[in-house]
């Protein structure tokens, strides 16, 4: 009897393991995200997918963009990184020609390649004679503006040109008694960390003739600023500070000043939108292409989403991804979250005649041309570097009308980005 | 030989029992530094790419590296202030809190004290950097009603350094104080009533018979100051890499230059060597303060 009872016990308890084993036969993938915000979207498609998909778990984790950047340094490389990553090309280049990431499977390849996706995006996936990554969404820059505080002083719409935007920023700065800065008339990005400040500054530089780095006819480049358009943007930045005071470094900026009504107008991507919808719906105020001087532009930033080598589900992997790029995750990406969706194929503008700050986004005038991060490396440490140049400048009061120091500030700056782009091998000798 | 047998036996039980505890040791400490070390003779990429030795070259180009001799100004002015400010406001509280006087309430000055020392830091540089908001924040409000208007506390080179310092001298006071507490309350009574006796007067008693006793005290903590405060790091990033902050040149320390070299520009052999030059630094004040502090009279 005693043997019956323990043979039964054994066989209840091998059940028990197995369907264990049979639970936990589930497949999880995990997904990484560089944007707390897109948390709401990712949520959400990972509960209709598993509705259709119940054997799939689905695990998103967000964080703060740099941190993913650096947690995504040490992982890649290690094989301990999520199974599916969202990330900027130029953040993933370095690991994409190390060989940590493997290509697209051919029916991404080809999704990519079937007219969904814009040339500018085939372009910055490819290395080689393969694809890596398709883009989830992207970010334009546009000039926000606040409706209220233009019709006030009778201004007809956001500037449209550099004369304007310093004869507006004048008539809707504010100051107190004692002359301190209550509302800027413009927020420009004038310190933080990372590489921000000098992408801000690109949006000035590109209209002005100039460039981060230029690529030359041998495929290696130099820096694109070490001229008259760079010194041109720095001027603009320190004559906005200092010789008209539209702007400084006590008062608040970006789109936390813009949600308090602390700035009249500043430059970002599309995803202010969804900030000011959750936490500012009540201000007035509309977006504008970014104001021209000799040209006119706007920055094209992709954000992809990869499968990454460790991963042991990769099929899955990709159907979830492309259960994510479906046009109405697409739509549901932009009308909520704010970002912009980097599919080109789908009818978005429902969303803006339900939101009508997004237009600006999607119609761009005919000039304008798209500039980008290019495809290497080293691209973030010329940034990251240039950023901490430009701070310190726009903090010399001494520059204002010192054409002789606004010129060896940019040159120096320049000599750095050469020396980095000498030190990775791409440097275009004269 | 019985009595031999004995102790060999009981030094053989000491060495394994101390076995895992040094095993650890040698895995978590000894071996990354010794790596870290070679590590700072090549150019070393986190990505493995192009990886090969260059000697001394790290080390050449750290001295030449503008960002590297700002981090070690800074760093090195960081040290000074935060070690001299902590130590003489944490002896002070400590002998005012070790007086006859303050028994009764002692305990709950040092609970306050001692608070800022166990909360972790980032919630406390969080904290300070609302404190130090140009707009929003507690100090600009009330030196609004001095009259004084408005600063970007963590925005200008002058003013962003100093806020870190005193808001890293603010979190660690509590525990030097404690130490010193306890150093104040080893020394001998005699000794005191010998010098109240010799016409020895405040001033006097505490120069020639609190500080040569509390010596060893003042050199541990002198000691432990400074690795902590070469070692600075988590306030600067926390307070100082938001959209609104003093990135980089203005306050670059030691710390966030190997780190930003490491981890964000992956050049590991270079920020190797940076730690390499942060350990000997650390290391020569350390035997400084030991040669000067640790001197018998």
């Amino acid at each position: 009897m005693r043997k019956i009872t323990l043979g039964v016990a054994s066989v209840l308890v091998l059940c028990i393991f197995l369907g264990s084993a049979v639970a936990f036969g589930n497949t999880k993938l995990s997904l990484w995200s560089g944007y707390p915000e897109m948390m709401p979207f990712y949520e959400k498609v990972a509960e209709d997918y598993q509705k259709l998909h119940p054997e799939v778990e689905v695990e998103i984790l967000a964080y703060n963009l740099r941190d993913h950047e650096q947690k995504l340094s040490v992982t890649i490389p290690t094989d301990t990184v999520a199974d599916v990553v969202e990330i900027s090309d130029y953040a993933m280049r370095k690991f994409v020609e190390a060989g940590f990431i493997p290509p697209n499977p051919p029916d991404i390849d080809a999704m990519l390649k079937s007219g969904s996706y814009s040339q500018f995006a085939i372009d910055h996936l490819t290395y080689g004679s393969n694809t890596y990554g398709i883009p989830l969404f992207r970010g334009r820059q546009v000039m926000f503006w606040n409706k209220t505080m233009f019709a006030e002083e009778g201004l007809p719409g956001a500037p449209t040109n550099w004369d304007e935007v310093i004869d507006y920023s004048q008539k809707l700065a504010r100051y107190d008694e004692q002359g301190n800065l209550t509302r800027s008339g413009i927020s420009l990005r004038i310190s933080g960390g990372g590489s921000g400040v000098a992408e801000k500054w690109w949006f000035w530089l590109y209209p002005a003739g100039g460039t981060i780095i230029e690529k030359c006819p041998d495929g290696k480049y130099r820096a694109g600023y070490d001229n008259e358009a760079g010194q041109e943007a720095l001027k603009l930045y320190i004559d906005l500070l200092y010789k008209y005071h539209v702007d400084d470094h006590e008062i608040k900026h970006d789109s936390e000043a813009f949600a308090l009504e602390l700035t009249a107008m500043f430059t970002r991507e599309s995803w202010v939108v969804g900030y000011m919808q959750q936490y500012a719906p009540d201000v007035e105020y509309d977006t504008a292409p970014l104001p021209r001087y000799k040209r006119a532009g706007t920055i094209e930033n992709l954000v992809n989403i990869h499968v990454t080598r460790p991963c042991k589900d990769p099929e899955i992997a990709w159907d979830l991804i492309k259960f994510i790029l479906q046009p109405e995750y697409q739509t549901y990406l932009f009308e909520t979250v704010g970002w912009l969706p980097a599919r080109d194929d789908i009818d978005y503008s429902p969303v803006y005649e339900k939101i009508p700050q997004y237009r600006n986004f999607l119609e761009i005038p005919e000039d304008f041309e798209f500039f980008g991060y290019e495809p290497i490396a080293c691209f973030d440490e010329i940034q990251t570097k240039l950023a901490e140049r430009l701070v310190d400048a726009f903090l010399d009061q001494g520059l204002v009308d010192n054409p002789e120091g606004i010129a060896r500030v940019i040159h120096e700056a320049a000599e750095e980005t050469n020396s980095i782009l000498r030190e990775n091998e791409l440097y275009h000798e004269e | 030989m019985n009595k031999k047998r004995r102790l060999n036996s009981f030094y053989l039980f000491c060495y394994i029992g101390l076995l895992p505890t040094i095993l650890l040791y040698v895995i978590f400490r000894i071996i990354p530094i010794a790596d870290t070390f070679r590590l700072s003779f090549y150019s070393w990429s986190i990505l493995g790419v192009g990886n090969k030795f260059i000697g001394l070259g790290n080390y050449f180009k750290l001295f030449q590296d503008k960002l590297f001799i700002t981090a070690l100004v800074n760093t090195t002015l960081f040290a000074i202030l935060v070690v001299f400010f902590s130590v003489v406001i944490s002896l002070a509280l400590a002998i005012m809190l070790n007086n006859k006087r303050m028994e009764r309430f002692s305990p709950i000055y040092e609970l306050v004290y001692f608070l800022p020392v166990v909360t972790p830091m980032v919630p406390v540089a969080v904290m300070w950097k609302w404190i130090y908001d140009p707009q929003y924040g507690l100090l600009n409000y009330f030196l609004s009603l001095l009259g004084i208007s408005p600063r970007a506390w963590l925005v200008y080179p002058n003013l962003a350094l100093y806020a870190i310092v005193i808001m890293s001298v603010w979190k660690i006071i509590g525990y030097y104080m404690m130490i010193f507490l306890v150093g104040l309350k080893n020394i001998s009574k005699e000794y005191y009533e010998a010098a109240l006796i010799d016409g020895a007067v405040g001033g006097q008693v505490f120069r020639y018979i609190t500080l040569p006793l509390l010596r060893p005290i003042v050199l541990y903590v002198l000691v432990v100051a400074t690795i902590q405060a070469f070692n600075v790091f988590t306030q600067v990033y926390v307070m100082t890499s938001d959209i609104q902050g003093a990135p980089g040149r203005l306050v670059r320390v030691f710390v966030y230059d190997i780190y930003e070299n490491g981890f964000r520009y992956f050049k590991m052999g270079y920020a190797s060597a940076e730690a390499v030059i942060l350990l000997l630094i650390v290391l020569a004040l350390t035997i400084f303060e030991f040669r000067v502090m640790g001197k018998e009279d």
